[in-house]
């Protein structure tokens, strides 16, 4: 029972054992079309529940099935399954697959099983239940209760009945505007009613053994995902309205997990994991180039404070034996520190030389100015993998590393909280907008197979940092950049030579500008007006014997943009 | 003799063939052939075919000759009363073949034509891009099949025409793809809008299939032919051409609001090509489209496009300006 229950009495849901079939009068015949088949079913006369049902059969459940190859045969268990607009035509479409249902709702059931008998689908197997989770609702007898759902799925009948009295009673809301929704948990506005449902924790559906799972249960989804964690699951479809952390279908060794499940109303925000035979582990490397001096602890603190058993740390140093004495201790105590020695002295070198060495899906690249907040990298991972973005970021501030208060580390003993998503927000970020500014490598996380698809690489050669162009080429092109909010990362400026700086402004624009050019960017007013504000701040840092021949080089270069850009034809009007 | 006969090209796909593979032999209508055509891919993707084994399966393998030659290939061979394709990387859903099945038998048609679905680089999954023209021809044709002798032929077709030349889309009546001489034009790549646009033209009877037949995936792991920067997008301007001279010679050319629907189409890949390409080779891509088009027969600047889903774009007017000043104005 929701241990958010209120101190007044719940009358229970009405639950019949044997609804009559429904009248024509309570409901309406409508054409389902879907998964290739065309069926007349009887659907209750009530908007939302109707129209609501058949919108998500056609714009998330069979555009997710579309992308995904079931086998011949298996048990798919449609979690919320109203009136049974995916489950009758998913039974017709893939015949060698048998669907148990579960609807609290009475008379979305009863419409269920009314059409399950018009159809005649005998591998339909229907249940009055809601489904939570096992903290919450594990029964009295888990044994009695598998037992029933097993003998379910042989076709033995009676299993109402001998279900009902082995569950427990768990709190729901349902709403008086939208008949038909049911959430978990006791809502307190004015729209809902409560109800005590009989309740199977998904735990006990492992039995099952169920290759695909239908999940629409409001407020209670991540738990539901979570009990099933070690199930092995091929596909997982439906919609979600609480926050679920993407670690729930990247579970180890539990089926493919091939899941299309945006958040209803935000559906750029999605569980979403395709089935790619080449993809790497799922699972965040941060190259940390370490430096010269050896002041890294604190970032290394930072960076294994987040909790997130998904995320490795590759610390890319020189070699130098004070590195490896200082290092030592914290990769004894934490398997996701790894030391690696480049073969080239540079962040840039550094930077390459992790990555090639990292197998994961993403990765981040830091150094030892930085120092993120804990939970900062795990949050945004989570947030790659549920918005697919090519890049993420987090805000940044630049500080005064004295500033940042008591060692991360020390915080180790406390109390980890798990982040929750919908605590935070994010908004998406133009890219033209990024590309205009400085290189913020630092607090963003990158696909690895679209650094590795586009040929990015940190130029090595670029001195002091090649930080501008790898920003350049891998926020052009790309739709957005979704940027969270709350947690931030703290970079340390870091004082550079006015000379060092210009070279490196002239550096940077040419190799841009060259990829700009065989690429066939369309776009090149976020670059320029990159480079006449760093050309402008240069001029005004060198000294004048400098300013000469840095003007001559640099508009030697805006000569060569200005050929290339306006030759072309540039810009265009449509 | 099978119902429908799938063909698949392969060129160093690697493990991505076994996305179109386990579709094709997943589906749940199992009267069907399944040609596999190795276009000389390298030993990782050998390796693969060779693991392969089921009764419905073949495996032809060619010297490298590009993806027409090898889709021409599998036509050749193909036994089934109807031929569709798939590429290596993309994907039929489970009812795919059921659902081409029960189509082609009721309306008993040369060419089906099917809504996809598309999932792009980030895993977003929606509806293939040329979704609201099938939302308009469903409109348009409750009924879901056109006849050449129908009243709105020439306008399903000029629809139809602007629908994705996208091979995975089309399903062809093997003895009406003989009869028309229906093909993919070797050596070049971008060579669906040549099949697309002589398949429509030339059927007699066009169906549209009601739910979506296929997934298209964008990915990052694979350098697809459609994000070259190079000298191939080039092929499109030939591709165009032998497509526009083929089509000017069939009567359809009559139907004035259908060929500029068929310039449109072409123009609009000619569009799409040039904007990606490296800037040092647009300006003779210009040159060289611009000198194609200007041999075309003057009947396809009638400006006829008051019908179209898409008509010629302003930006192509305005690039092409010299055609449609001098055919026109």
């Amino acid at each position: 029972m929701s241990p958010k229950a209120p101190q007044v009495h719940l009358p229970s849901m009405p639950q019949e054992p044997h609804l009559p079939p429904v009248s024509n009068a309570l409901g309406a015949r409508i054409e389902v079309r879907a998964f290739g088949q065309s069926l007349s079913i009887l659907a209750p006369q009530i908007d939302f529940l109707r129209e609501d049902s058949l919108w998500r059969l056609h714009r998330i459940c069979q555009p997710a099935l579309a992308t995904q190859t079931l086998a011949a045969e298996g048990v798919a268990l449609d979690i919320g399954a109203g009136f049974g607009a995916f489950a009758l035509p998913f039974a017709l479409a893939y015949p060698g697959w048998r669907v148990v249902c579960f609807e609290p709702d009475p008379l979305a059931f009863a419409f269920l099983q009314t059409n399950i008998r018009e159809l005649a689908l005998p591998q339909i197997i229907a249940l009055p239940f809601a489904v939570g989770h096992q903290k919450a609702d594990a029964p009295q007898d888990p044994t009695a209760v598998r037992t029933v759902l097993r003998s379910a799925l042989l076709g033995q009948g009676e299993e109402i009945e001998r279900l009902r009295p082995l569950l427990p009673l768990a709190l729901h809301s349902k709403s008086k505007i939208n008949i038909g929704y049911l959430e978990r948990g006791c809502n307190l506005t004015a729209e809902f009613d409560h109800a005590q449902v009989p309740t199977i924790a998904a735990a006990l559906l492992d039995c099952l053994a169920p290759g695909l799972i239908k999940l629409i249960a409001p407020k209670v989804e991540a738990e539901i995902l979570a009990d099933l964690s070690g199930s092995k699951i091929d596909h997982v479809i439906g919609e979600s309205w609480g926050p679920i952390g993407s670690g729930v279908i990247h579970p180890p060794s539990a089926g493919l997990r091939q899941t299309w499940m945006p958040r209803a109303g935000q559906d750029e925000i999605a569980l979403r994991k395709g089935a790619d035979p080449h993809e790497k582990p799922s699972r965040l490397d941060i190259v940390f180039a370490l430096s010269e001096g050896g002041a890294d602890l604190a970032t290394i603190e930072a960076l294994l404070g987040d909790p997130s058993r998904d995320i490795r740390v590759l610390a890319v140093g020189n070699g130098s034996a004070d590195q490896a004495v200082a290092l030592k201790s914290f990769a004894q105590s934490d398997p996701r520190l790894l030391f690696l020695t480049a073969s080239k002295p540079g962040q840039s070198a550094a930077w390459n030389f992790g990555r090639l060495h990292s197998t994961a899906t993403h990765l981040a690249f830091v150094n030892s100015c930085s120092l993120p907040q804990k939970g900062f990298f795990s949050s945004l991972f989570d947030l790659a993998r549920q918005t697919g973005a090519e890049v993420v970021q987090g805000p940044h501030l630049f500080i005064d590393r004295e500033a940042t208060g008591p060692s991360l580390m020390a915080e180790k003993a406390k109390v980890i909280l798990g982040f929750e998503f919908a605590d935070t927000t994010y908004h998406r970020l133009s890219p033209a907008v990024l590309l205009s500014n400085a290189p913020s490598i630092w607090r963003r996380v990158y696909r690895r197979d679209f650094l590795d698809h586009r040929k990015i690489w940190f130029p090595e050669d670029l001195k002091p940092s090649g930080d501008y162009v790898f920003q350049a080429l891998s926020l052009h092109g790309i739709p957005d950049v979704p940027e969270l909010q709350g947690r931030r990362l703290c970079q340390k400026a870091v004082a550079i030579s006015a000379h060092d700086q210009s070279h490196c402004v002239l550096g940077s624009f040419a190799i841009v500008l060259k990829h700009a050019r065989d690429q066939g960017w369309n776009d090149f007013g976020p670059i320029l007006q990159w480079f006449s504000a760093q050309v402008h701040a240069s001029v005004m840092a060198l000294n004048p014997q400098q300013q000469s021949e840095f003007i001559q080089s640099a508009t030697a270069l805006w000569a060569d943009a200005y050929k290339l850009i306006w030759a072309a034809g540039l810009p265009e009007r449509p | 003799m099978p119902k429908i006969t799938c063909i698949t090209t392969t060129y160093n796909e690697g493990l991505l063939l076994l996305t179109a593979v386990r579709s094709v032999l997943g589906q749940s209508f199992r009267d069907f052939e399944y040609l596999v055509v190795d276009d000389g891919s390298s030993a990782e993707t050998l390796d693969i075919l060779s693991c392969l084994d089921d009764p419905r399966l073949t495996v032809i393998r060619q010297a490298h000759a590009g993806l027409s030659a090898a889709r021409n290939a599998g036509i050749a061979l193909a036994t089934g009363d109807y031929i569709c394709f798939l590429d290596a990387d993309d994907l039929r859903p489970n009812w795919s073949f059921a659902a081409i099945a029960k189509a082609i038998d009721a309306t008993d048609a040369d060419l089906l034509l099917c809504p996809g679905m598309l999932c792009d680089q980030r895993g977003q999954i929606g509806d293939f891009y040329d979704a609201p023209i099938f939302a308009q021809i469903a409109q348009e044709l409750p009924e879901g099949v056109s006849q050449r002798q129908g009243a709105p032929h020439g306008r399903i077709c000029a629809l139809a025409q602007q629908l994705e030349p996208q091979s995975a889309n089309k399903v062809v009546r093997r003895s009406f793809l003989k009869g028309a001489g229906l093909h993919f034009p070797a050596p070049y790549f971008f060579e669906d809008i040549f099949f697309h646009t002589l398949a429509i033209a030339q059927a007699d009877r066009i169906a549209f299939l009601d739910c979506p037949a296929f997934t298209y995936f964008r990915r990052y792991q694979r350098a697809q032919i459609t994000a070259t920067r190079g000298e191939l997008r080039f092929d499109i301007i030939a591709v165009v051409q032998l497509t526009l001279d083929a089509f000017a010679r069939l009567s359809a050319f009559e139907d004035a609001a259908y060929r500029t629907a068929v310039l449109a189409s072409c123009l609009k890949l000619i569009d799409w090509a040039e904007d990606g390409l490296a800037h040092p080779l647009r300006a003779a891509f210009r040159q060289n489209a611009k000198e194609m088009l200007a041999e075309l027969k003057p009947e396809f600047c009638d400006n006829q496009c008051g019908c179209l889903f898409h008509p010629i774009s302003p930006r192509a007017r305005n690039r092409f300006s010299n055609l449609f000043a001098a055919r026109v104005e």
